[in-house]
């Protein structure tokens, strides 16, 4: 299922969980701190709330997408109720399947003229 | 605290237990993180809630049933329906909209579709009492010399307790019919039976 096959199909992940983990891609990050880069990434276009969040993460950790990272980038500055993650190879190999999948969807749209041929 | 942490707090009760001791004290601090406040806010918040909780207590629930449990179940649907819309309707004199099972009841009666009608209602529960049974109670034979069989019991999830009630109930009440309407026949007050 989770393979880095770049032809094979993997389900599709919902939307919370591939910005979980693009937010995740580059640094470990706390639950406050998803939030935040999701946010910033997407221009206010998605708010995880923290129902969402923490369902998102509790199912993700269930299926090995992501771990608990004992690490805290800065523990003078940081607060001890924070809790770290970091994303796991299988979400790495997850997440590249999720964003090949939308690519051929993208490539799909183009030659039905949805999109402007050339862009992006 | 603040108030609204106060209020999240209450928010977080709709959460199932197990979730709220593993992510509760994250989900509040994440929430004093935001510190964001407005009606549009709280109603995207309880919107949040809303969603995220029945989502938890639906995972948390499928956890817990087994297939054998859901079929108990789903045999008990017919003669728990039957039993409380007419118990609602007949004996408390409660209107009831619709009663699918009293129109059913009327065209059986008096045929001998009557009699499989009151098999579906009376071995429905026995059924999945047994079901129950097997999705609950582990019997291993002769895998161990030293004893004869071991019993394992599976520790009983909310779908068992509520097959348990409701078989039981079911079986209470249609007992209860039962010999009130057969007590003056098996009493000999009563001349045809």
């Amino acid at each position: 299922m989770m393979t880095d096959n770049k032809n094979r199909e993997v389900p599709p992940l919902t939307p919370a969980v591939f910005e979980i983990l693009l937010a995740l891609a580059d640094q470990d990050r706390h639950g406050y701190g998803i939030m935040r880069e999701v946010e910033r990434r997407t221009a206010g276009g998605m708010k995880l709330g923290p129902g969402t969040l923490y369902g998102s993460i509790k199912r993700m950790l269930e299926a090995g997408l992501i771990e608990d990272s004992g690490d805290r980038p800065d523990p003078e500055l940081d607060d001890e109720r924070r809790k770290y993650y970091r994303m796991t190879t299988q979400g790495r190999q997850t997440a590249i399947s999720e964003a090949n999948r939308l690519e051929r969807q993208v490539r799909h749209a183009r030659q039905k003229n949805l999109l402007p041929k050339g862009v992006g | 605290m603040r108030n609204s942490e106060r209020l999240f707090q209450l928010l977080m009760l709709a959460y199932p237990v197990r979730f709220r001791t593993e992510y509760g004290s994250l989900m509040l601090k994440h929430f004093a993180d935001t510190n964001t406040s407005g009606f549009r806010y709280w109603v995207w918040m309880m919107r949040d809630t809303a969603s995220g909780a029945s989502r938890e207590h639906l995972a948390e629930w499928r956890g817990q049933m087994s297939k054998l449990a859901l079929l108990a179940a789903a045999l008990l649907v017919v003669p728990f329906g039957f039993v409380l819309l007419n118990v609602l309707q007949y004996q408390l004199g409660i209107p009831v909209p619709w009663n699918p099972f009293s129109s059913v009841y009327d065209q059986v009666s008096g045929t001998s579709w009557r009699y499989l009608f009151d098999a579906v209602m009376l071995f429905s529960p026995v059924a999945a009492l047994m079901l129950l049974f097997f999705s609950q109670v582990r019997i291993t034979v002769g895998q161990d010399q030293a004893v004869l069989a071991r019993i394992e019991i599976r520790k009983a999830s909310r779908l068992a307790y509520l097959v348990v009630g409701g078989s039981l109930a079911v079986l209470g009440v249609m007992g209860l019919y039962l010999v009130a309407e057969n007590l003056p026949c098996l009493l000999g007050q009563q001349i045809s039976c």
